[in-house]
């Protein structure tokens, strides 16, 4: 039997951008509205995963740490993703494992040590709004883009701790890794040999430009494509600006856009790019192609 | 014949059908028809399916690689061709063209050699076709600007543009459905919100709708804004 306790989380420091985000928003697009939801997918399954919960289920997506947050009852948790400190005043928590938190615990997430995201899954469902099937915060589908401090989520918590089968679980080893799987966009092609080459001989570092809705990198392609009719585009998108710089776009990226498409990187190495700071390096890796005619 | 459209898979969800590159009615009336028959179809394998102006995406919710898209596609063609013409609606809009509510009203007729009035009857009595949404949600990108109108972005764009403005950039024309920066031009406005996301309702323009402006003097938009009940009417294209 799984008891279910109503609770609040209040925002004491809300951090950087934390919002809430689950799998995402999908069916909407044709009216103009994003997906978003969770920048590294794979983490915030993975923290779903160890405490039972579906891998889709809404979590607290903390960019770079520095919040604090006071719970008024008892819930279970489970934090993963970036490389970071946190616990309450006198108890330390670890990654990847689960933990209790009591009525009136203040949890510190301190900045982080390495990677930008981190998810808080809860042991129950967090009740904030449902806006075209998703909770995920966007602005202005939702009231807000990110929480601010003195917020209160209402969260419905199950209490009864149940021995998870996923408590194997292996974190995916984003530090790690710095190739980046990518498929060849429409546009590709149209691209010069020298520019292709470029694109898949050399490093590309990830900029301080960079958001929900897409990602920067720091060297420039010789591009001498003109822009394109307006096009879909999606999460993972890699478009190429006239000025030569490529933006990667992430979860809250328009569905359309007018410049060349040239990469489309896997769901997996969405979620790696979302974790590589600014000044780390990826390098793009071209994988076989999918056009079977 | 030669096929006149070919497909790309962006990744094995997402498959790209693409036409001649190009803004073109023609080509808009081809995908609608496609795709209203892709959903039909296959709606419950699909997310949706997302529209450029010669490129449709259809995103599935397993990978689906592993069927003959090109003759499904084919057959969908041309059944979606003796379906049509599908209803489409004629929306009639009311825009207050006036400075206190269009920042860019004047400097726009200034610029284009017009008076203000010729400009907003060159605006108004155009009949514009909606592409498809997209930049913001609810944004729709409409063709069918008077070539007299056409006008370059701004360089720097806007922080805040109100919602309900009506802008034109480059050969389009489109309404701010919220508070935006943009880089269009604001010649009007309309008296009510065309896209609440807190409701939960969806925009009620579709792809190939047309849309036609009618101006209204500012005491009227003034009554419509006190008044939050207007019925947007239409007509059956």
């Amino acid at each position: 039997m799984t008891l279910s306790k109503n609770g609040t989380i209040t925002v004491l420091k809300p951090g950087p951008f934390t919002s809430i985000q689950d799998a995402g928003r999908y069916g909407y697009a044709e009216f103009g509205v994003p997906s978003s939801g969770f920048m590294d997918a794979s983490t915030a399954g993975i923290a779903n995963l160890l405490l039972g919960n579906h891998a889709d289920a809404p979590c607290l997506e903390i960019f770079g740490g520095g919040v604090r947050l006071l719970v008024d009852t008892t819930c279970l948790m489970v934090a993963a993703g970036a490389d970071g400190e946190l616990g309450t005043s006198n108890r330390r928590f670890r990654t990847h494992q689960r933990f209790q938190l009591d009525a009136g615990d203040v949890l510190d997430i301190y900045p982080f040590r390495a990677g930008q995201w981190m998810y808080l899954a809860l042991f129950g469902d967090f009740s904030v709004p449902t806006r075209f099937g998703s909770k995920s915060f966007y602005y202005p589908i939702t009231p807000q883009s990110k929480l601010k401090s003195g917020d209160v989520l209402n969260f419905s918590c199950r209490t009864f701790a149940h021995s998870s089968s996923n408590s194997q679980l292996k974190p995916h080893n984003w530090s790690a890794k710095q190739e980046v799987e990518v498929y060849p966009g429409p546009e590709l092609q149209i691209l010069t040999e020298s520019s292709q080459q470029a694109l898949f001989q050399r490093p590309f570092t990830v900029s301080s430009t960079q958001n929900r809705m897409g990602i920067q990198l720091v060297e420039r392609l010789e591009n001498s494509l003109p822009e394109i009719y307006s096009s879909p585009v999606f999460p993972g998108t890699v478009q190429l600006t006239p000025s030569g710089t490529m933006i990667v776009l992430m979860r809250d990226a328009q569905v359309t856009g007018g410049y060349p498409r040239i990469l489309q990187l896997t769901e997996t190495s969405i979620s790696l790019l979302a974790q590589k700071r600014p000044g780390e390096t990826v390098t793009f890796s071209l994988l076989p192609s999918l056009q079977g005619s | 014949m030669k096929q006149e459209w070919r497909l790309f898979w962006i990744n094995a969800y997402v498959l790209e059908i693409s036409w001649e590159a190009g803004i073109s009615q023609h080509t808009l009336l081809k995908m609608i028809a496609v795709k209203s028959s892709l959903e039909k179809g296959l709606g419950a394998d699909l997310y949706d399916v997302r529209m450029g102006y010669h490129a449709l995406a259809v995103h599935f919710r397993q990978p689906a690689g592993n069927r003959d898209w090109n003759k499904i596609i084919q057959e969908l063609m041309e059944n979606a061709q003796s379906d049509f013409p599908q209803s489409r609606k004629r929306w009639r809009i009311p825009v207050c063209y006036a400075p206190e509510v269009a920042k860019d009203l004047i400097s726009i007729a200034n610029l284009k050699g017009m008076t203000v009035e010729e400009l907003v009857q060159e605006h108004s009595s155009a009949e514009y076709m909606l592409y498809f949404y997209g930049f913001l949600p609810g944004f729709m990108y409409l063709g069918g600007l008077s070539e007299r109108l056409h006008v370059p972005r701004k360089a720097i764009p806007d922080p805040q543009i109100p919602s309900g403005s009506v802008a034109i950039g480059g050969m389009q024309t489109g309404i701010y459905p919220m508070n935006s920066p943009g880089g269009w031009h604001v010649i009007g406005k309309i008296p009510f919100s065309l896209f609440d996301p807190q409701t939960g309702r969806l925009p009620v323009f579709r792809s190939g709708d047309s849309i036609c402006f009618m101006p209204i003097k500012k005491r009227e938009f003034d009554i419509i804004v006190h008044d939050p009940v207007y019925s947007l009417t239409y007509d059956i294209i």
